[in-house]
């Protein structure tokens, strides 16, 4: 990890009396250098994530009143809070089902655009959604979606009465949370995986092509192997990012006084039952145990997809 | 722990952008037909007409008035004039919560990138044996969701807040905010910029430092220009992130005052559900936006390649 292929090739060929000097005088230069951004990143996020462990084992209200030991209580709780059962429930589904809809895609997508003329253009407006704020396209899409937005209203134009829905009534919304969250990942995902298929020769297609394949197999055989790499990291960061989904959601569910159950995720449950709510409930032991409930969620979730996906790299 | 990791040094992706190409571009000739291609083509103009309709409908909303938005979602504006936007930023107190996010957002990306390059400079050019494990120790904190580490933080800035204002009299609750970001902001940044450095070639380093060059001023010569467009990338990034970050400013603001443009804005969504007022949240919401299309309209291929270097956040 330390020293790549390059740098040993380097160290190689350079005067070593003159790396030592040189070496020397960077390493009194490397804590100075170092020591600002460890002390604010240990300070301000790595001894709070331990807080908020030891927290988790507390009943605590936050400032001004102390932390309690209770052992596993909130815990027990958790294991049996019917509404945090939802929210996680809720979370497993944004990452499997999203996770699996927005990877299909972004493969179909890529495979289509890499050989469209405008790929360039095409890949920056697919992803454009993702930068702009999850606040704000949940909004839109709220305004979009409502019982007399523009999406009925074009759909009763075309005479399509049957299909208008309600789209945001609290037994459908969570539905098209998930179905917006793929709209607006994918071209993340997209950008990603091309970076992958832009650096497979070309002339892997033209020789199965020359052998009749087809685009099926054409991904089949050549793409997916020659991409697992990327695909690996891709699917790591989805895990990563898919729990974390907060903003996006909230501007769905949580403007209302008492945002619907069915729609809650990890993050909104979190947010309601700590600081969030009208008024703020403030369990902030019962939070943190939430907190760790997603950090250990994610550690699964990434040992075990790394697990299932091990495959040995296809040098090229 | 260690398996949550993103292996910063040299994940796939970013070895896909640095490796240089081989065999040539992959892009081929190009064939007709196939029911794939047929189907796929106009879906994947349909999505990308799809964005653009979207922010397009936006826009000319924020010139319309509420009440015609509903009844008529497809008409156009009659005239071109502001009022919406008055209201938005008036009613809406939109304006002073632009000025706190450009100010808060704004500098804590600044201390961000400095902290993180001079931490990412070192990291990926000195052989220590701490190097490696401190990239990843860096690394580690994207893995970690903010909810996790929010509630402690929260706390701890309250503490701050009571001890300030008892020694000194004075504190602000958009410090705290500001701090959080750095702390948050940190990993990322350190990540992608030590990827970025560890691209870099050598020898010009190499020469100023054999010519008798102290670091610092090796670092601040040679290694900052070169990396310049590095550190340009994990400061659009960085920016981007903390304009649209939303759950903690929601946790650390309270009053209304002090707002940052998320907050403004999901408070205007709340006073529009009772006053119908959409054209005016409308103009919200394109004045949020509105920065972050300018700057991915210049700037999206840079964006573009960060996002793959660091392979996102």
């Amino acid at each position: 990890m330390t020293m790549t292929i390059e740098d040993r090739r380097r160290a190689r060929r350079r005067p070593r009396p003159a790396r030592r000097a040189q070496d020397k005088k960077r390493q009194r230069v490397y804590w100075s250098f170092l020591t600002p951004a460890l002390l604010v990143y240990v300070s301000l996020f790595i001894a709070p994530a331990f807080v908020s462990v030891y927290a988790s084992f507390t009943k605590w209200r936050g400032s001004g009143d102390n932390m309690h030991y209770t052992g596993l209580a909130n815990y027990r709780r958790l294991w049996r809070d019917t509404e945090f059962h939802t929210a996680f429930f809720n979370t497993l589904e944004v990452v499997v089902y999203c996770g699996v809809a927005i990877f299909v895609l972004a493969f179909v997508l890529t495979m289509l655009i890499r050989e469209m003329r405008a790929r360039k253009t095409l890949r920056s407006l697919l992803f454009f959604p993702y930068v702009v704020s999850p606040l704000v396209v949940g909004i839109a899409l709220g305004m979009l979606l409502a019982p007399d937005g523009a999406l009925n209203a074009i759909l009763r134009d075309v005479g399509l009465n049957s299909l208008t829905g309600e789209w945001l009534n609290p037994d459908v919304i969570f539905k098209t949370i998930l179905v917006s969250i793929v709209w607006v990942t994918t071209g993340f995902y997209v950008l990603l995986l091309m970076a992958g298929v832009d650096r497979i020769p070309a002339y892997f297609y033209e020789d199965s092509e020359l052998a009749g394949a087809n685009a099926v197999q054409k991904f089949w055989h050549v793409t997916l192997p020659l991409t697992w790499d990327v695909v690996t990291v891709a699917a790591v960061l989805w895990v990563i990012n898919s729990v974390r989904i907060f903003e996006f959601i909230y501007a769905f569910v949580g403007t209302a006084s008492s945002p619907p159950i069915s729609a809650r995720t990890l993050t909104v449950e979190q947010f309601l039952t700590t600081t969030g709510g009208n008024p703020p409930a403030y369990e902030m032991g019962y939070g943190c145990a939430m907190g760790v409930v997603m950090v250990v969620l994610i550690g699964v979730l990434v040992v075990l997809m790394r697990r299932v996906m091990r495959r040995d790299v296809v040098e090229f | 722990m260690a398996d949550i990791l993103v292996e910063p040094p040299s994940t796939p992706v970013e070895a896909a952008v640095n490796r240089p190409l081989r065999g040539g571009r992959s892009r081929r000739v190009r064939t007709s037909g196939g029911p794939f291609r047929l189907i796929g083509r106009p879906f994947v103009w349909a999505w990308a007409v799809f964005n653009v309709a979207l922010l397009v409908w936006i826009a000319l909303q924020s010139f319309r008035n509420g009440e015609e938005s509903f009844s008529k979602p497809f008409g156009l504006p009659r005239s071109f004039n502001f009022d919406n936007y008055r209201s938005a930023l008036d009613v809406g107190q939109l304006g002073s919560s632009f000025v706190n996010t450009v100010v808060i957002a704004g500098s804590a990306t600044c201390v961000t990138i400095s902290l993180a390059s001079l931490a990412a400079y070192v990291l990926s050019r000195t052989r220590t044996r701490s190097a490696s494990p401190l990239t990843t120790f860096f690394a580690m904190g994207m893995g970690i969701p903010a909810q996790a580490v929010i509630l402690p933080m929260f706390v701890m800035m309250q503490s701050v807040t009571t001890w300030m204002n008892d020694n000194f009299g004075w504190w602000d609750d958009r410090l705290s905010l500001f701090l959080v970001y750095v702390a948050t902001s940190l990993p990322f940044a350190v990540f992608l910029l030590t990827a970025f450095f560890r691209s870099l070639p050598s020898e010009l380093e190499e020469a100023a430092a054999l010519d008798g060059c102290p670091p610092l001023r090796v670092f601040f010569k040679v290694m900052l220009p070169l990396a310049k467009p590095g550190i340009i990338t994990a400061f659009i990034l960085t920016l981007m992130g903390l304009w649209n970050e939303t759950l903690l400013a929601l946790t650390f603001i309270t009053d209304n005052a002090q707002y940052t443009l998320p907050q403004a804005l999901l408070g205007l969504y709340g006073t529009m559900q009772y006053t119908s007022n959409w054209g005016g949240l409308f103009a919200g919401v394109v004045i949020v936006v509105l920065p972050i299309v300018i700057l991915y309209v210049f700037l999206g291929r840079r964006i573009v390649e960060g996002m793959t270097l660091g392979a996102g956040k």
